[in-house]
């Protein structure tokens, strides 16, 4: 079941971690991934669309839940805004409303933490998407760039790079038109510096859309 | 101190620079003479505006002279949360009442925000309760809920005369509207002293909230603490303060008439807009 | 009017869309234009700092207390700033009672980053002796009435109760080792930065500035551009929703320094005013 992605080496891009990618690991969500970015790794289960609390019903579409489990103790405020990005990327992709009053929930595990943590989640969401067979309209990815002091672009940064950057900024990306899903910045940068950083994001995106790809195709083809 | 989850951490520990202004300079700042020699039944200028938050049904703002200022906003009435469920439901309306303070409404150090008044709320509840007429409103919930901005003394009063304007504000039928006012006793004894300062009520020995329904001339709620003294002095307490609410209760009506000739004058489709509303959403 | 007001809510998707195609909003504006913007400082007098800001019908009240605490043991020259974003039953009953809920949470974390992208105020200036005592700002806004574009209105509202801030001066007394504090002599913070946000709704692929509550529920996706007075950006923050283009993006931030130019201008305004009485 396990695919794995060597190192990307191309052209002027700078390289992105390596990418492990498991799909349907858990037999208990309807859908699961982990999802292995360089030394970050996280874990994502997917349930739905099953009831949910008349409290939170939607007449005219499906409730989304996130949950994000940091590595240790109890999720936070911290948390609870980056849920909310991820939710309502999901529901920018996901097609809601083919589930109406039914419930779709994401459970994010951190396993570990070591830069690009946010992206990682967003990938690992979209695969376990894909593996929960939940109807949508594109895929997505996460990609994280960060700006050292001279206003080098790096990709994909490990923990120590983002401690020492300028600025972190964090796109999702959707796979059909290459545009921008969400957008988190840490940090302060220029306008131009804010353009070049998307457009880098959105040529990273293309590695990671043909992963997407490589993986579900190989997936598929063991049968 | 359990880790507050749902709210930006800050220190463990923090300590208000009050405690830290050297005792010499302490002394001059609130001179105790003055306080005394004020008349113990005056009371503070009040300001009162009715209708000035958009999202609620009914709104009130109140401001004492000494720095007191209470935002209360009604919404409802709705379906009562929980105790439905089959057998019949309740005759009565309910009235959720809740009062809180703003983390920074106090003197002294921030007070922490997860922390609830359940004692001040449920005054709230008690006092307003008498003044509606909740078998009007059977199996629903009206919500009340006041915010101190900042507490310059008799803030409870402030908060249910509030309360009372954003009542009649909302529509909700009542029996009156609701008059109040706090009186403390100083430590020295002495007299009882009406609506009281914030500096007067941190020291009085003893303090008394009374709500009135003034044209009804009932008496709608009362909680007091401290040692009073004798019972004559309580009684007394009461007789100034049933005076002081009579006196109040022309300045609250006026702001009401403000408001009312206010929304006249501004957009007179506005009323039959708002009457429109209820009937279509009713049906889902 | 009343036949308008039923067609309002049965079909609010249609009803808005009818007055988006003659290029003007339910309320009267055009689709850039933002509402009427008033801020008010230092009324609340129990706090450090205080502003009420509203933005049309939205109002925050920020206010701000200062407190000793001891400094964080990794960077021991630093004080704190806990910034809190609430969002009370009073200020619109889509909220429930109780302790902060989600959209308070991601308020609450929002103004955090901000905070620290920007340096609006350098935490090092809060330190007063180092690794002993520092001055902690509990920055505490609470929405009074929620009629949308919560993030601009609490941006301005902390933005100008910082400016608002004065700090007693703090001496160490060398016998007792204790701080002693001087009431009488106040000094302002110094304000590095001047963060001012801007937010924009999607709607079918237009961009609308400044949303009621009626406008977010409707729109698609949400974006907040938080402009330096040099037009940097601290923060450009789109939690998901509808896709948007580098070149929107773009619109997005040059409306955002005009923006920035008009709240500054009234700020600066307010200040003036306030210090020649």
């Amino acid at each position: 079941m396990e695919t794995e992605q060597k190192r990307f080496d191309s052209g002027d891009l700078p390289a992105l971690r390596r990418i492990l990618c498991e799909q349907g690991l858990l037999s208990r969500p309807d859908g699961s991934a982990s999802w292995i970015q360089g030394d970050t790794s996280v874990l994502v289960g997917i349930y739905g669309p099953t009831e949910v609390k008349v409290s939170k019903e939607i007449y005219d579409k499906a409730t989304f839940e996130v949950l994000l489990k940091p590595k240790i103790g109890l999720p936070g405020v911290y948390e609870r805004s980056r849920e909310q990005m991820i939710k309502k990327t999901c529901e920018a992709v996901v097609l809601g409303t083919l589930h109406p009053r039914s419930s779709i929930t994401i459970v994010i595990q951190v396993v570990t933490d070591a830069g690009s943590l946010l992206s990682s989640c967003l990938n690992a969401t979209c695969m376990g998407l894909v593996d929960a067979g939940l109807p949508m309209n594109s895929l997505f990815c996460g990609v994280t760039c960060a700006l050292d002091a001279d206003g080098n672009i790096t990709l994909d940064p490990a923990m120590k790079q983002e401690k020492e950057a300028r600025a972190v900024l964090t796109f999702a990306i959707d796979s059909a038109e290459k545009k921008i899903l969400m957008s988190n910045t840490k940090g302060s940068c220029s306008v131009e510096e804010l353009q070049q950083c998307i457009a880098a994001s959105q040529r990273a995106a293309d590695t990671i859309f043909q992963f997407y790809r490589d993986s579900a195709h190989r997936k598929y083809s063991k049968w | 101190m359990p880790l507050d989850h749902r709210r930006v951490p800050g220190p463990e520990e923090s300590q208000s620079p009050l405690l830290f202004v050297p005792s010499s300079a302490q002394d001059g700042e609130a001179p105790p003479a003055q306080e005394a020699s004020r008349d113990p039944t005056a009371l503070q200028p009040l300001f009162a505006r009715v209708g000035l938050l958009s999202q609620a049904k009914g709104s009130a703002y109140v401001e004492l002279d000494g720095g007191t200022k209470v935002l209360c906003a009604v919404a409802g009435p709705r379906e009562a949360a929980g105790g439905g469920g089959g057998g019949g439901g309740e005759p009565r309306g309910r009235l959720v009442c809740e009062f809180r303070r703003a983390p920074f409404s106090g003197r002294g150090a921030r007070s922490r925000p997860g922390e609830r008044e359940p004692e001040l709320s449920l005054a709230l509840q008690e006092a307003l309760e008498p003044a509606v007429r909740l078998a009007r409103y059977p199996r629903a919930q009206l919500e009340v809920s006041a915010l101190v901005l900042q507490d310059g003394g008799s803030a409870l009063a402030a908060a249910l005369c509030a309360a009372g304007l954003a009542l009649a504000d909302a529509g909700v039928e009542l029996y009156d509207l609701v008059a109040a006012c706090a009186l403390c006793r100083p430590p020295s004894g002495g007299e009882w002293l009406l609506q009281p300062r914030e500096a007067e009520e941190r020291a009085a020995a003893a303090r008394l909230t009374v709500a009135l329904l003034p044209s009804l001339n009932q008496v709608a709620g009362l909680l007091g603490s401290g040692q009073g003294g004798a019972p004559d002095s309580w009684a007394q307490a009461l007789r100034l303060a049933l005076d002081g609410c009579q006196r109040l209760y022309p300045l609250l009506r006026q702001s009401l008439l403000r408001a009312a000739k206010r929304a006249a004058t501004a957009e007179p489709s506005e009323e039959e807009d708002a009457a429109e509303a209820p009937a279509a959403t009713t049906g889902t | 009017m009343a036949a308008a007001g039923g067609f309002r809510t049965v079909e609010p998707l249609e009803y808005y869309r009818r007055f988006l195609k003659e290029n003007c909003r339910p309320d009267g504006r055009e689709l850039g234009e933002f509402r009427t913007t008033t801020v008010n400082v230092g009324s609340i007098t129990t706090a450090d700092g205080s502003a009420l800001v509203k933005l049309g019908n939205t109002t925050v009240i920020c206010g701000i207390k200062a407190e000793f605490a001891v400094p964080p043991v990794d960077s021991s020259n630093k004080g704190y700033i806990v910034p809190n974003v609430d969002l009370p039953l009073l200020c619109s009953s889509r909220f429930r009672p109780g302790p902060p809920g989600e959209e308070a949470q991601a308020a609450s974390q929002f103004m955090a980053d901000v905070i620290e992208n920007s340096q609006v105020v350098m935490k090092e200036d809060l330190c007063i002796v180092d690794g002993k005592l520092a001055w902690v700002l509990y920055c505490d806004m609470i929405c009074l009435d929620y009629d949308g574009n919560l993030l601009d209105a609490c941006m301005c509202a902390f933005l100008a109760a910082l400016k608002n801030v004065q700090l007693p001066a703090v001496s160490i007394n060398e016998e007792t080792g204790l701080a002693e504090v001087n009431l009488k002599e106040k000094t302002p913070l110094t304000i590095r930065k001047e963060p001012v946000a801007a937010s924009f709704i999607l709607f079918d692929s237009l961009l609308i500035v400044d949303p009621t509550a009626e406008e977010e529920d409707l729109a698609t996706g949400t974006v907040t551009i938080v402009t330096d007075e040099e037009g940097k950006l601290c923060a450009v923050h789109k939690p998901g929703g509808s896709t948007l283009t580098g070149a929107k993006l773009q619109d997005c931030i040059s409306r955002a320094v005009t923006r920035h130019k008009e709240v500054k201008k009234l700020l600066d305004k307010l200040i003036k005013s306030k210090k020649a009485k």
